[in-house]
């Protein structure tokens, strides 16, 4: 009897949760990492199938207003070095630098535009930025719909230059992991799916291990494997600056 | 001793990380002078060393190339061999490194560090001599401040009497008159940092003490450099999709009775749009860049006669990124000389990975000189070039 009075109550309390709420539950699983460093590999699958590795290692800062970010190729080898540093704001555009060890330049990179694609990959800059939800709108306050033990949920970027006029997001009902993305081009048409697998809890905060992303329009898939995650080492601000991002 | 060597050497070079290319490049000229080479073969190398550890990092590349058509571009140059002590706020570099400065795309007049590898290829300034350098570089959260001392000043290497680039007919000579010793070394003070309000704003800001970047030739076409104290800033703002950029130097030559040159502004300014994913992952970018080189005294040589290459020209140019994943890049563009519109100088250049560890290099360059005026390019003539690289990456 009291079994049945939980599972109506937890029932009742789903139904009524808006799409925002439902945000700040799946933020709270996944927020609080504070750095972490990986090694991540990204394969590029072409229509036919024929792939293409890249290899990097990947840091990222935890911060309230954006989280800093550098990402240093290891593979492909003409590429070797080249380090990407990014601060991401959530009320102006980011700041973004590239390092290109051939000519010893630290570059600026133009980055109000966040849907270009990443090193020719289907994923694009915004998709590899922080998912806080302070950078979308969830229009419908009672959106959230429970189907297969899944939360499913709609999210409009806030941010004008996104790539995306949509996205819909698939939640494990009782994690609150993300488990599904689709994404909606500009002309409101379903452009990709993102699958995020194979969660680990690192230091009592939940990380994805693998993201696989099919680009449903061209066929093309990228899926990145991240390994060797540690978090909470120590990283400072100091450790994301162009002093830094010359020296990998 | 052989047994600790043979334990010793393997595991020190496990420490290091090693990368590089060897490659292979073939150009065909086409030039009205008959008496210039008509086409190059070469090999190339390149291979970097690199340690990075908490309390010092060790750099050193090497470069080879070996032309088979034309013997003055062959060398075998350490090129970088330097040691960095990291401290808690600041570094310390000694030794010999190439170190860019600059903002703008087709040329830096800012860059006058490194000297151009002008034996390599006069018109890729991407090859770069390494200069012997001590340089203390402070960081604090708003800005970086660099103390350096450099020279160890030696004449610019250029191709022989056939090849298509030696603008005399005639051998050069390898040496560089300098007005003091040239062991003496210059001497910079450089602040650089980022504003981070509406706009943002990488800025730098500095003074050279020592040897002026700019060079003459004397009548035996030896090589003359000149004592100056050079104020220099380079600059990029981002706004939206586009990066302004703006750099310049200014020469204050000193006066003595053998300089022929005097003091002159040499300043960039230019503007690069990206238009992301203009078709599926597709990113265009769209470049227009002016230089200009003012003599501040006209008894003195003028930039046809110091043989300045972008002295009032315009460069207008487009850069496609096809972001797939052999990385394909196209660029193209033109220069034109406003002075008289006829010296115009076309440029196309293809990139593209082959399976992975291969990098194509594609590169079209054609140069229209002007029939009024002695400049540097109307003494190479009408000229075109194609070239084809590959290099192997590891």
């Amino acid at each position: 009897m009291k079994s049945l009075v939980v599972l109506i109550l937890s029932t009742f309390s789903l139904m009524a949760m808006s799409g925002e709420e439902l945000a700040v539950k799946v933020d709270a699983v996944t927020e609080g990492f504070i750095d972490s460093k990986s090694i991540s590999t990204m394969t590029l699958f072409n229509a036919n199938g024929v792939k293409s590795e890249r290899r990097m290692r990947m840091s990222r800062l935890e911060g309230k207003n954006g989280d800093r970010s550098m990402i240093v190729f290891e593979t492909p080898s003409d590429i070797k070095s080249t380090a990407l540093l990014t601060y991401e704001h959530f009320d102006k555009d980011d700041d973004q630098w590239i390092y290109l060890p051939a000519l010893k330049r630290v570059k600026r990179i133009a980055s109000k535009n966040k849907s270009g694609s990443f090193m020719g990959s289907e994923f694009s800059y915004e998709d590899l930025s922080s998912q806080k939800r302070f950078k979308y709108s969830y229009e419908d306050e009672d959106e959230v719909v429970e189907k297969d033990n899944m939360l499913i949920t709609k999210r409009v970027p806030n941010d004008r230059y996104s790539g995306y006029s949509k996205q819909v997001v698939y939640v494990d009902a009782k994690s609150f992991l993300v488990q599904k993305i689709e994404y909606y081009d500009r002309k409101k048409e379903l452009l990709k799916r993102a699958l995020f697998k194979d969660y680990k809890k690192i230091k009592d905060v939940w990380r994805f291990g693998n993201i696989d992303m099919v680009n449903l329009q061209t066929k093309k898939r990228t899926v990145i494997l991240v390994t060797d995650e540690n978090l909470k080492n120590g990283l400072r601000e100091k450790d994301f600056t162009k002093r830094y991002l010359k020296q990998q | 001793m052989i047994r600790f060597v043979a334990l010793i050497v393997p595991s020190l070079l496990l420490s290091f990380d090693i990368q590089g290319y060897i490659g292979g490049e073939y150009r065909a000229f086409d030039n009205e002078n008959s008496s210039k080479s008509k086409h190059s073969r070469a090999l190339e190398a390149n291979i970097e060393l690199k340690h990075r550890g908490s309390e010092y990092s060790f750099t050193a590349t090497a470069d080879f190339l070996k032309d088979f058509d034309d013997s003055s571009r062959t060398y075998a140059r350490l090129n970088e061999i330097y040691l960095t002590k990291h401290f808690e706020n600041s570094d310390l570099s000694v030794g010999r490194r190439v170190y860019f400065m600059g903002a703008l795309e087709v040329l830096n007049p800012v860059d006058i560090i490194s000297r151009q590898n002008f034996g390599r290829d006069p018109l890729d300034d991407r090859y770069r001599i390494g200069t012997y350098m001590a340089m203390y570089e402070y960081y604090s959260d708003e800005v970086q401040v660099s103390l350096s001392a450099f020279g160890s000043e030696r004449a610019d290497e250029f191709g022989n009497a056939s090849s298509v680039y030696n603008i005399f007919q005639t051998n050069i000579s390898k040496k560089l008159q300098s007005q003091n010793s040239k062991n003496s070394p210059s001497v910079m003070l450089k602040v650089q940092g980022t504003l981070d309000e509406e706009y943002a704003l990488d800025y730098a800001i500095g003074v050279i003490r020592g040897y002026d970047a700019q060079r003459t030739f004397s009548q035996k076409l030896e090589q003359e450099q000149w004592l100056s104290t050079t104020a220099f800033t380079y600059n990029t703002l981002a706004s939206d999709n586009t990066l302004y950029k703006f750099e310049a130097r200014v020469s204050d030559i000193d006066n003595n009775k053998e300089a022929r040159v005097d003091d002159y502004i040499y300043w960039g300014a230019g503007i690069e749009h990206t238009l992301a994913a203009v078709y599926e992952n597709t990113d265009v970018g769209l470049l227009a860049e002016y230089y200009n080189w003012i003599r501040l005294d006209s008894n003195y040589l003028s930039s046809d006669s110091m043989m300045v290459l972008m002295q009032n020209d315009l460069f207008l140019g487009l850069r496609i990124a096809m972001n797939n994943s052999s990385s394909t890049e196209i660029v193209g563009g033109v220069i034109v000389d406003l002075v008289d519109s006829d010296e115009q100088s076309y440029y196309a250049q293809v990139k593209s990975r082959i399976f992975d560890t291969f990098l194509l290099d594609l590169d079209l360059r054609y140069l229209s000189p002007s029939s009024n005026r002695v400049t540097m390019m109307s003494l190479i003539g009408e000229h075109s070039r194609a070239t084809v690289n590959v290099r192997y990456y590891f």
